[in-house]
């Protein structure tokens, strides 16, 4: 903050006596904010804590006991949500905030050292038996629930990845599993049923306004999902992938409607770079299946590259403004 | 010397101080207004995230047409082909870079940002396919042609690598001299990174320097880094292995072993009481990074911990660390807070704390499953990283 700088805006009359007194005070109180350098410490106290509590515990597994080491985990899991429940303020739709600074991480920590104790236990006892779907299904429900309960948009990401890992174990028999006879097809449609699925929970979600602002991370995994799943089933189909390209382009087209609408750049710009992906997919495709890879089929490869690059950099001009403008 | 509008800059000077005292709620919203529009900024400086769709398309333009010149000269190539082509390339991209900041003024849009490195890289690369170029004469001229462009652009990148280049051209210069210079080397360029450092802070509150505050920041940065760099045991250590061709066994000490060990300890230290000292958040955060460094340095010599002890008392210690100070800054103590001042989290709605928390973590689940799940374990936090 300048002072001179408001002492000069004053003098022309473009900010009031009121103003002025404000910044004049601000400036002559200023604090020195160590909130960043604090978090940062704490995030990588955690960090360095549960390493740590992790490799002690595989290196000490025989001497310690499996019922000992379990009963530890229990306990900072259900210690850390304890503490949760009684310092979180009372649920609602909207946006809460945490009360304190270190709340988020205590539940991170309490939701770490849990999903370990499933982990733990399916992999010591076999609790689960071969349903390992199962095994990923608990964890699944309990950050789900932990992340609307308190507010927590960490965890919401850590409960849609382990949502994805499910969906793929899941939808795979485990005879295929026993085998290691894995077919990438399967999980190409597995992505794009949840791209989709994550995708129409953000609109949903947004819509019913139940927590609205959960309504980024959800179509953000999701159109990264779907997009990465379209591009490999192009990739992967020899044959229908034209089909696949007229799926993608349905798809950015929708993006290109939802960033325009809701003035994303961020989206414009995904949207963007995997739709110019798939388009230079298809056509390298055809440049080097006809006209055979020669030296003129590069000077064309690159001429190509060159004039989309130049129209796509006019079109993302272009988008800025109008975005700007609405 | 600037090559972007100076009035402008000027202008986006005054309107970031606007808009920091409009978040605070000092000035209301009209008086913001009718400021703004008294000093108008005509740079075209798109959306951060354009920004990096436009610096992308950019780099695949130049690599491109790179490519389709250099199909043209195929038959007959070699290395100083290649060099010519490069160098040709570098001045170009140089000059279109030039074009775009005065003709359709660019500001920080990808495009300039791109271009002024495939610039550097391009000249600096020709040069060197070209001719066989010691390495301190190539530090002088990446020095020369980095200081020209950190003149000209005020560019962040360009006043990294003019530092990096000029201590490193110091250092392979002086230590021709001798063995007496190989050992004085790092005191040497602790002193000019020291100089460096005051220097800018110096400048950096001139105002005939003010358009070039952001590159002085990381100029302080590198020069700080840097500094530390130069007098840390573990890269002296090495450094005199590798190419002074000493034959010092790793646990042997050197010649000012224990100097070496202590300053490599202090320093941070003292970066850390100056940060806190005179309030500054540069210095401050060089210094909480480089307590890293010095864990490392030591962890590398002496083991006197197995590492999960090691980790859970440096877990522990920064643990109690943060809940010390947050019960001692409670009422604001020295003019220092820990209560947030103002809110950096969000670029364009991101929340980045969040991304960073589940990229980190994202990986420690599910033993169960191994490499037949979707991705489980690898999965990246908010962006499109998931691999199958």
């Amino acid at each position: 903050m300048d002072r001179t700088l408001f002492t000069k805006l004053h003098s022309l009359g473009l900010i009031s006596d009121a103003s002025l007194e404000n910044i004049r005070m601000r400036i002559a109180n200023q604090l020195f904010s160590l909130y960043w350098e604090l978090r940062a410490i704490l995030y990588i106290g955690v960090l360095l804590l549960s390493g740590s509590i992790g490799i002690l515990i595989y290196k000490n597994i025989d001497s310690i006991g499996h019922a000992a080491i379990l009963l530890f985990i229990v306990l900072i899991s259900a210690g850390c949500f304890a503490y949760c429940f009684k310092k979180s303020p009372t649920f609602s739709l909207q946006k809460v905030l945490p009360p304190n600074s270190f709340f988020d991480y205590i539940l991170l920590l309490g939701c770490l050292t849990f999903i370990s104790f499933v982990g733990y236990l399916q992999f010591q006892y076999q609790v689960f038996g071969n349903r390992f779907g199962l095994a990923l299904f608990i964890p699944l429900v309990v950050l789900f629930l932990t992340a609307y309960y308190f507010d927590n948009l960490a965890i919401l990401s850590l409960a849609i990845t382990n949502l994805a890992a499910w969906a793929g174990i899941a939808i795979t028999p485990a005879r295929i599993l026993a085998d290691n006879n894995f077919d990438s097809s399967t999980i190409i449609f597995t992505g794009l049923l949840l791209g989709i699925v994550l995708i129409a929970t953000g609109i949903f979600t947004k819509q019913k306004k139940i927590k609205a602002h959960f309504d980024f991370t959800y179509t953000n995994f999701g159109t990264n999902i779907s997009f990465i799943s379209c591009l490999t089933a192009m990739m992967h189909f020899e044959r229908s992938y034209l089909l696949w390209f007229v799926l993608l382009a349905g798809i950015s087209y929708y993006f290109y409607a939802k960033a325009v609408k809701e003035k994303s750049f961020y989206f414009l710009l995904i949207m963007s770079l995997y739709a110019y992906v798939g388009v230079s997919y298809v056509i390298m495709r055809f440049l080097f299946y006809t006209i055979n890879g020669d030296i003129g089929g590069l000077a064309m490869a690159c001429l190509y590259f060159i004039g989309s690059a130049i129209w796509l950099i006019l079109f993302l001009i272009k988008m800025n403004k109008k975005l700007k403008a609405l | 010397m600037i090559a972007y509008n100076i009035e402008w800059l000027d202008n986006l000077l005054l309107h970031d101080e606007l808009e920091a005292a409009s978040v605070e709620n000092d000035i209301n919203d009209e008086e913001k207004r009718t400021a703004l529009k008294a000093y108008p900024v005509g740079f075209y400086t798109p959306n951060f995230f354009i920004r990096i769709g436009l610096a992308i398309l950019t780099i695949i333009i130049v690599a491109f047409s790179f490519g389709l010149v250099s199909l043209l000269v195929l038959s007959n190539a070699n290395e100083k082909t290649f060099g010519t082509i490069s160098i040709f390339f570098g001045v170009f991209c140089y000059g279109i870079l030039e074009l775009m900041v005065q003709q359709k003024s660019h500001y920080h849009s990808g495009v300039d940002d791109a271009l002024l490195c495939m610039a550097g890289i391009c000249f600096i690369g020709g040069i060197n396919l070209i001719g066989n170029i010691s390495i301190s004469t190539n530090c002088l001229l990446i020095f020369l042609f980095a200081f020209y462009l950190l003149c000209r652009f005020a560019n962040a990148l360009m006043a990294i690598v003019s530092v990096g280049a000029f201590l490193l051209l110091v250092f392979f210069t002086y230590i021709k001299f001798g063995y007496v210079a190989k050992a004085t080397a790092p005191f040497l360029l602790l002193l000019l990174a020291a100089g460096i450092y005051f220097f800018a802070k110096y400048l950096s509150n001139k105002i005939a320097c003010r358009l070039y505050k952001r590159a002085f920041v990381f100029v302080e940065i590198t020069a700080l880094l840097c500094g530390y760099a130069a007098i840390n045991y573990f890269v002296v250590n090495q450094t005199a292995n590798s190419m002074f061709g000493f034959t010092i066994k790793a646990r042997q000490p050197l010649a000012f072993a224990f100097l070496f060990w202590s300053l490599t300890i202090l320093l941070p230290l003292v970066y850390i009481f100056r940060g806190v000292q005179k309030k500054d958040a540069v210095i401050l955060r060089v210094g909480l990074i480089l307590i890293a460094a010095i864990v490392f340095t030591i962890r590398n010599y002496y083991t006197f911990l197995p590492i999960e002890m090691m980790l859970f008392i440096c877990g522990a210690i920064m643990l109690i660390v943060f809940f010390g100070l947050i019960r001692y800054l409670e009422p604001p103590k020295f003019g220092f807070t820990s209560a947030v001042l103002a809110n950096t989290n969000n670029i364009g709605n991101i929340n980045i704390e969040a991304l960073i928390i589940a990229e980190t973590f994202s990986g420690t689940q599910q033993p169960t499953s191994n490499d037949t799940n979707f991705g489980g374990g690898s999965f990246g936090g908010g962006g499109g990283t998931g691999d199958f």
